[in-house]
């Protein structure tokens, strides 16, 4: 596969990620808003600002129609969610023959529903964001379903799931360092639930752990998990599974590094402890986790996007 | 004239006895393959019309299947306008144009082989060498270079019009980059999917073999026989306006598309950067013109080219389609000598015939011309879609002015030829049937052996009395039915 499609695959499922976790995000702060005492709004917006990396808008009014023409409709807010869209559509075009038509088709009537006007939506935020998480969804789908499990799919993999750990680092790390670092509130526990629903996973713990929300447990769901999609173990693994398909399918001779890399971050997430994690401190293993999952980034454009040529040249 | 009213959807319908009609002879009855076609129609009312109409623009909407138009900042991808009705043309018909066009594209390809070799057709005065060297598609770097199996034009697409009596005569020959092809095969898909009930029962002959035909005609290319050569299709990029036509066709060959940064080229063999390292290129569709193939032999401030890509194809190292330098041969003015460049190489007379053409450099025909600028179509040699041209009955004293300076300036550019009554054929435009001129692209592939899809784009000028078919121009497309026997 060329090196520039795999670029593409790997960037047009990043950004699909990005637009649903954006997406969600905002959603959850819209109901969590409904319930909230008048002190507690700042904070939470704030928050949501934070995790969506749009900290210059913080001096903004965050009434409803300001927040989701920033966080949705705003094309010159690259985090934006219909910024994402159109750079997943944007890549999809340029492998516009690597993917099915059918992906390619939905991806496309995604981008056309989000293009300007869209009127019909200006009074109903929250349908809007129903729609969207649908048709993401639906995205994610067909393109399990009708493209073939090659290199391709796997390079969409990697970047699924690598987008995904990222954003889960993000918002563990900056719910925790401003709820626990605060006095204990009443509203504490819709705080909490906001959380997991930002990752879908309110129902996937009660079921493991009863609607009993404490932080360590929740942490220990988000991170450790190895079952549940939207769990950061989970999505290491899953990056692991597809690095490994794409060194056995490219035959890679480059690869030691990466698998090296993959592997021990696999292991960190494999072996640790919630309560040891918590008492040596949330935020620098979070930033360690971080900063392995850069490095793995790094060295698979290293090893499969842009390698130096001299060394693959014939002698 | 008398008008002679038609039953709805047809009751706006105009026949006008200077134009070949496509559907209708003078009388205003439906010419025999239009007749079933023409009944179905009669049944249906002009809102269920407006309904497939919005089903079809749906499809290639959802699909993607756009253009880009160039100048145009706001919203620059654009669907290519898409008619419902579709175009028929008989077997009978089809065979003139299929051997008319093979004889044509023989011819044109010895020729392209000559003029880079011997020049013998030069050496005898048959074609003018002043005009071949001045052209400015012209490649002197390609002289005396063998190009694989002496094919110089493996795909072609000729824009042919149906003249006043019926007959198809070429209007000009595409042997650069002609593009598109995928419209042809995406308007048949959407005819299919919408009007399934048109479509069987008519014995439409199929048109989708393409993808395959282009194929093996690329494959035939290959440097050295080898037997299963690495083809790739190397195209602008995402900006160009034909991208949607690159996707299409990789895909439906099942070939990578590269961009000119995805290729390198080392010791004059080309390679393609993968995942899995380089990988040797033997063949390249290349939908990129010559200026912009290698910045080191043409152009030097191409960016979407490969450096040192013509001397790996001059060391027969990779096979370029089409070669370099065929852009000699579709010039506007050496039109003009395609009957004798015919009757030179294959020794027959012409099937296909071409249109009147003035050349401007020959004083008589150019004071004839400029006297007369107000009936004729003066076009600029080297340019393509409908750009740089004067439709002298629908120009303005101004624009004449104008182009009376221009080509004065530089009489070896510009060619004027009559103003065609081009054929017109039903449409539904704005809810109602309704007459517009046409013109048929059928595309040709040349490897082994030449091979026409039956069929082609039917391209339409929407605007009511417009000639241009363009889709740049405001121009639309519909399908072509070939039928069996």
């Amino acid at each position: 596969m060329l090196s520039r499609v795999a670029d593409s695959l790997y960037w047009l499922s990043r950004y699909l990620e990005r637009a649903e976790h954006t997406t969600r995000l905002t959603s959850v702060y819209f109901d969590l808003i409904l319930d909230q005492s008048s002190r507690m709004g700042g904070d939470r917006y704030q928050r949501l600002l934070k995790n969506i990396h749009a900290t210059e808008y913080q001096n903004l009014p965050f009434d409803e129609e300001t927040t989701i023409s920033l966080l949705v409709l705003d094309r010159k807010n690259p985090w934006s969610v219909v910024s994402s869209i159109n750079q997943a559509r944007e890549n999809a075009r340029q492998v516009r023959e690597q993917i099915s038509s059918e992906l390619w088709m939905q991806i496309n009537q995604l981008y056309l529903m989000m293009s300007p006007p869209y009127d019909a939506w200006e009074n109903q935020p929250q349908m809007l964001m129903q729609q969207l998480i649908q048709h993401l969804y639906l995205i994610g789908g067909i393109a399990d379903a009708t493209m073939s499990h090659n290199e391709g799919w796997q390079f969409m993999q990697l970047g699924r799931y690598s987008e995904r750990a990222n954003s889960i680092l993000r918002l563990v790390d900056i719910h925790f360092e401003a709820v626990i670092g605060r006095p204990p509130q009443a509203e504490d526990h819709m705080d909490w639930i906001a959380l997991l629903k930002s990752c879908t996973a309110f129902e996937a713990y009660c079921n493991v752990y009863t609607a009993d929300l404490t932080p360590a447990r929740i942490a220990e769901f988000l991170l450790l998990n190895a079952e549940f999609p939207h769990s950061l173990h989970f999505s290491i693994n899953m990056m692991r599974q597809a690095l490994k398909q794409i060194a056995i399918i490219t035959q890679s001779h480059r690869n030691q590094e990466l698998n090296r890399r993959a592997g021990r971050l696999q292991s960190v997430l494999q072996f640790s402890q919630i309560d040891e994690v918590l008492a040596d401190g949330l935020h620098d293993f979070l930033k360690g986790i971080q900063q392995q999952s850069q490095a793995i980034h790094d060295t698979v454009y290293q090893v499969y996007i842009t390698f130096p040529v001299v060394e693959e040249l014939p002698i | 004239m008398a008008h002679i009213p038609l039953p709805p959807p047809f009751n706006h319908y105009k026949l006008e006895q200077q134009f070949y009609d496509e559907m209708f002879t003078p009388d205003a009855t439906p010419r025999p393959p239009y007749a079933a076609l023409y009944q179905r129609l009669l049944t249906m009312s002009a809102q269920d019309l407006d309904r497939y109409q919005q089903a079809a623009d749906a499809s290639f909407l959802h699909q993607g299947i756009t253009f880009t138009v160039y100048g145009n900042e706001a919203g620059t991808e654009k669907i290519f306008p898409y008619d419902l009705l579709p175009r028929i043309i008989t077997q009978a018909e089809w065979t003139i144009i299929e051997t008319g066009l093979t004889q044509r594209i023989m011819a044109l390809n010895l020729f392209l082989h000559d003029v880079y070799h011997e020049g013998k057709i030069l050496a005898e005065g048959v074609v003018p060498v002043d005009l071949v060297f001045s052209c400015r598609h012209f490649r002197r770097e390609m002289r005396g270079v063998d190009v694989p199996g002496g094919i110089y034009v493996s795909v072609v697409g000729s824009d042919l019009v149906r003249l006043e009596d019926g007959r198809f005569a070429v209007l000009e020959d595409n042997l650069r980059v002609p593009s598109g092809v995928s419209y042809m095969l995406a308007n048949r898909q959407v005819m299919k999917r919408i009007f399934p009930n048109f479509f069987s029962g008519y014995g439409v002959q199929p048109t989708n073999q393409y993808g395959q035909n282009l194929l093996a005609t690329l494959k035939a290319l290959a440097p050295n026989q080898s037997a299963d050569p690495v083809v790739v299709l190397l195209t602008p990029g995402v900006f160009n306006s034909a991208y949607y036509e690159h996707t299409f066709l990789a895909r439906q060959m099942g070939i990578e598309l590269v961009e000119g940064r995805d290729l390198l080229v080392h010791n004059n063999f080309v390679y393609m950067r993968t995942t899995r390292g380089l990988q040797r290129v033997d063949v390249i569709y290349r939908r990129l013109d010559d200026d912009f193939l290698d910045p080191l032999a043409f152009r030097h401030d191409s960016i979407l080219g490969v450096s040192g890509l013509f001397n790996a194809y001059r060391a027969g190292n990779v096979s370029l389609a089409n070669a370099i330098g065929t852009g000699v041969a579709d010039d506007k003015a050496l039109y003009a000598y395609v009957p004798k460049i015919i009757q030179y190489y294959l020794n027959e007379e012409p099937i296909l015939p071409n249109i009147e053409t003035y050349l401007l450099e020959d004083d008589a025909q150019r004071q004839h011309v400029l006297a007369n600028l107000e009936h004729l179509v003066v076009k600029a040699v080297g340019e393509s879609g409908g750009y740089g041209m004067l439709i002298g009955p629908h120009s303005t004293a101004v624009e004449r002015a104008e182009f009376k300076e221009r080509i004065e300036a530089n009489p070896r550019n510009y060619i004027a030829q009559p103003t065609l009554s081009l054929s017109r054929a039903p449409c539904f435009i704005d809810g109602e049937v309704d007459a517009r001129h046409v013109d048929l692209r059928p595309y040709i592939l040349y490897g082994k052996e030449i091979k026409i899809v039956p069929g082609g784009l039917t391209r339409v000028a929407l605007k009511r009395g417009s000639l241009v078919v363009n889709s740049s121009q405001g121009g639309g497309s519909k399908d072509t039915w070939v039928l069996y026997e």
